[in-house]
């Protein structure tokens, strides 16, 4: 596996055309927010995007389910071509399941993340990864092309991070769930004054 | 190790050098005449600018070697209680209210309650502790806490799962403990060990003055040291006693005495679970370090008291003056004292000086440094002191090792101007204001970029209101294929600064540390000066030029 390429090797090349984004009424996407590509972008109902986040689908698509949070200057999509192996069938581009929380300054290039998952404040995740649901990538950790995480597990450490799957979490499950609509609720009321 | 880089050497480290050497050292001598920072002792003598003090009686730098430091105080890191010294022994240097270090992460833990009614949660447990960093929660060993008053305590007595402890088993000598339930845990099994071996020793051997009657070993005591002295001197016959008298030590034989029978069932438990959860499942070495008996899975992490951390004062090792002396309370990070030689010996640092343009020549680039071809650098020198001051650099014509890369200073004389007062110098004549353009060390810099300027022999390139810049021309040779770190070219500077201080009268002002501003009748000028060893990183030495520059980018 290579490292991840850098931010800067972006190239959009189709800016003035734009991607298609499909979005709900209930759907809050800061003016600041770059969406380049051509490939469609698709947003959930309730899903908060706020300042100078980038959307990128030049490379494949993003699929955003509800009640997820995009926070500050935080990246989501493909920056390179994905990998040639890809079978058929197989989900492309990004897609992040219902109340997924991607925390300031992330980047974001996983195939799939799962529900309320939280990746946390300058955090990377590489092309073609996959993260299962309930699981917390910690600050600054960085996952390589490919990495899978199972449901339920702590990404925490440096560099490539080390794993640790939570116990007893049951009852704290959802107890996650409800902050993170919270912090939704909040930052709705925040944006649109009801 | 990112170029360029500067390291000053503390001159202390020559007291270690023998000054009466033999006479057939005599070419070892005049080496070690110029510093070397490849030899192995150069890295405990080399520290950047920013680690240093400055002994004002003493006028010369002070290292962490040649200072001594003292405790000022002992706080908690979590919750910044300032403990008194004379808790820190007895409660081992750890914080004793509620703070606690995540095992898994060691991030600070906050205590929350899981009372199932939310509005409840501020007021009543039972409370868990939680990690906020890596998601911790004493409900993964199972620990949940009755009240917030002594969990430290509660704690003590809880075992992985939540179980409690079985109540004092050891002094419950009368009622034989159950086979079944056996204490497996270490701290009992410790404490059960420790408690047997202390009555077993007492009783073989009661008059034994090493031992304490707690059970410790006492060293200080005159007795004891006469009789460690004659177990090296040879002499046997102090405190031997009759053989007869003194019964032999038994082991422990049951498990109130602590011992433990090897269960060939945990082992095959442990190896079960390295199958079924892996390699996650184990507990790394740093792990285990923080943990009082070191476990093997994670699973059986408990938290740990938060370790105390310290403010520290420093003194001169030679005179005993205080150098660094921080605010006592925690909360506040001033300092009452702090003489740091970044206030008194000048900051350098070094840049390349880019070939014209008109020559065509390739960019300076610090990790691959042109072969046998001249290149320049500048090293500016940056004077923190009111009074101006004269600098000396020498350097030798080589750079040590086998390499001998040729080094020159151009201009190895030269002032600085006094880091006074910006008014001064704006009321100053205009010659002065136009030389007092700010230094930067970004500017990209070209040799007869501005003015058409060229380095010359014993000119200054550029000398600003505090600070002067002169022209370092080094001509690298071919370091070959072999060796890792020799083609590192690290120039050794001998810096040499002199300049008219004003005196700190001693016997009227008293010894008041710092002399703060006492009366100010006469100012008395006086020579001072300031000698040390400097090495400046300045890159790593490129292959030669030829074949293999076409294949570099
Ligand atoms: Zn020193
Ligand atoms: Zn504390
Ligand atoms: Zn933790
Ligand atoms: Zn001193």
């Amino acid at each position: 596996m290579t490292a991840r390429p850098s931010v800067t090797s972006r190239i959009s090349t189709s800016r003035s055309l734009g991607p298609h984004i499909q979005s709900d009424s209930t759907t809050l996407i800061s003016a600041s927010t770059a969406f380049t590509g051509t490939q469609p972008i698709s947003l959930g109902p309730n899903v908060i995007i706020q300042l100078r986040a980038r959307m990128t689908s030049a490379y494949g698509p993003i699929n955003i389910s509800e009640n997820c949070l995009i926070s500050e200057r935080a990246s989501i999509g493909l920056l390179s071509p994905p990998a040639p192996t890809q079978a058929e069938g197989e989900p492309t581009g990004v897609n992040l399941a219902p109340g997924v929380v991607i925390e300031s300054g992330a980047t974001v290039e996983a195939t799939c993340i799962g529900a309320y998952t939280i990746i946390e404040a300058g955090a990377k995740v590489g092309k073609g990864a996959a993260i299962g649901e309930h699981c917390k990538v910690c600050a600054m950790v960085q996952l390589g092309e490919g990495a899978v995480v199972g449901d339920g597990m702590v990404v925490y450490g440096s560099g490539w991070g080390e794993r640790r799957s939570e116990q007893g979490r049951q009852e704290l499950e959802g107890m996650r769930r409800k902050a993170v609509t919270e912090q939704i609720e909040v930052l709705r009321r925040c944006w649109t004054g009801k | 190790m990112s170029f360029p880089y500067t390291y000053i050497s503390c001159p202390c480290t020559d007291v270690s050098t023998p000054i009466n050497g033999s006479t057939e050292q005599n070419d070892d001598e005049e080496q070690e005449r110029t510093f070397d920072p490849r030899s192995p002792r150069a890295n405990f003598s080399l520290y950047t600018l920013e680690h240093l003090l400055y002994c004002e009686d003493c006028q010369q730098i002070r290292c962490p070697r040649c200072t001594l430091e003292e405790i000022v105080t002992w706080y908690c890191p979590n919750c910044l209680f300032e403990m008194p010294s004379s808790m820190v022994k007895s409660e081992a240097g750890r914080c004793t209210r509620n703070c606690f270090n995540c095992p898994i992460c060691i991030g600070p833990l906050a205590v929350t309650s899981v009372h199932p009614d939310p509005v409840q949660r501020s007021l009543l447990g039972p409370w868990i502790l939680s990690c906020g960093y890596c998601n911790w929660t004493s409900l993964e060993i199972g620990w949940q806490f009755k009240g917030l008053q002594d969990m430290r305590s509660e704690m003590g007595k809880l075992k992985i799962g939540g179980q409690y402890k079985a109540a004092n088993s050891k002094t419950s000598a009368s009622t034989p403990p159950t086979e079944s339930t056996p204490d497996d845990d270490p701290d009992s099994v410790f404490t059960a060990l420790r408690s047997f071996y202390n009555s077993q020793l007492s009783s073989s051997n009661a008059t034994d003055p090493l031992l304490t009657p707690s059970g410790g070993i006492n060293y200080s005591s005159p007795s004891s040291l006469a009789r460690i002295m004659s177990l090296y001197t040879g002499r046997s016959s102090y405190g031997k006693k009759d053989p007869a008298k003194s019964t032999p030590m038994r082991e422990s034989v049951d498990p109130s005495e602590g011992l433990q029978i090897f269960d060939p069932a945990s082992d095959t438990a442990a190896i079960e679970k390295l199958r079924t959860q892996g390699w996650t499942s184990t507990a790394s070495t740093a792990q285990q370090t923080e943990q009082k008996h070191p476990p093997r899975f994670t699973s059986d992490l408990r938290p740990t008291q938060a370790q105390l951390r310290t403010k520290r004062s420093k003194r001169c090792r030679t005179c005993r003056h205080i150098l660094v002396k921080p605010e006592a309370k925690v909360q506040s990070t001033r300092f009452r004292i702090r003489l740091v030689a970044l206030n008194y010996i000048p900051t350098i640092t070094l840049k390349p000086l880019q070939p014209s343009p008109s020559t065509q020549l390739p960019l300076l680039d610090l990790n691959a440094l042109p072969v046998l071809r001249a290149s320049q650098f500048l090293l500016t020198l940056k004077n923190p002191l009111f009074d101006p001051v004269k600098i000396t650099l020498g350097t030798p014509a080589h750079a040590p090792g086998k390499n001998s890369h040729k080094v020159t200073i151009l201009c190895p004389q030269f002032d600085i101007g006094p880091n006074a007062d910006q008014w001064d110098e704006a009321l100053g004549d205009n010659k002065n204001r136009r030389a007092s353009k700010l230094l930067s060390t970004s500017k990209v810099e070209y040799v007869g970029g501005e003015r058409g300027k060229v380095a010359e022999a014993g000119k200054v390139w550029e000398k600003g209101r505090n600070w002067t810049t002169v022209v370092v021309e080094v001509v690298c040779q071919d370091v070959g294929e072999d060796g890792e770190g020799e083609d590192v070219l690290e120039i050794p500077v001998f810096l040499r600064m002199e300049w008219e201080g004003d005196t700190m009268e001693r016997e009227e002002g008293g010894s008041g540390s710092g002399g703060g501003g006492g009366l100010k009748g006469e100012e008395r000028k006086e020579k001072r000066e300031l000698a040390f060893w400097v090495v400046v990183g300045v890159g790593k030495v490129g292959r030669l030029e030829g074949p293999t520059l076409a294949a570099s980018p």
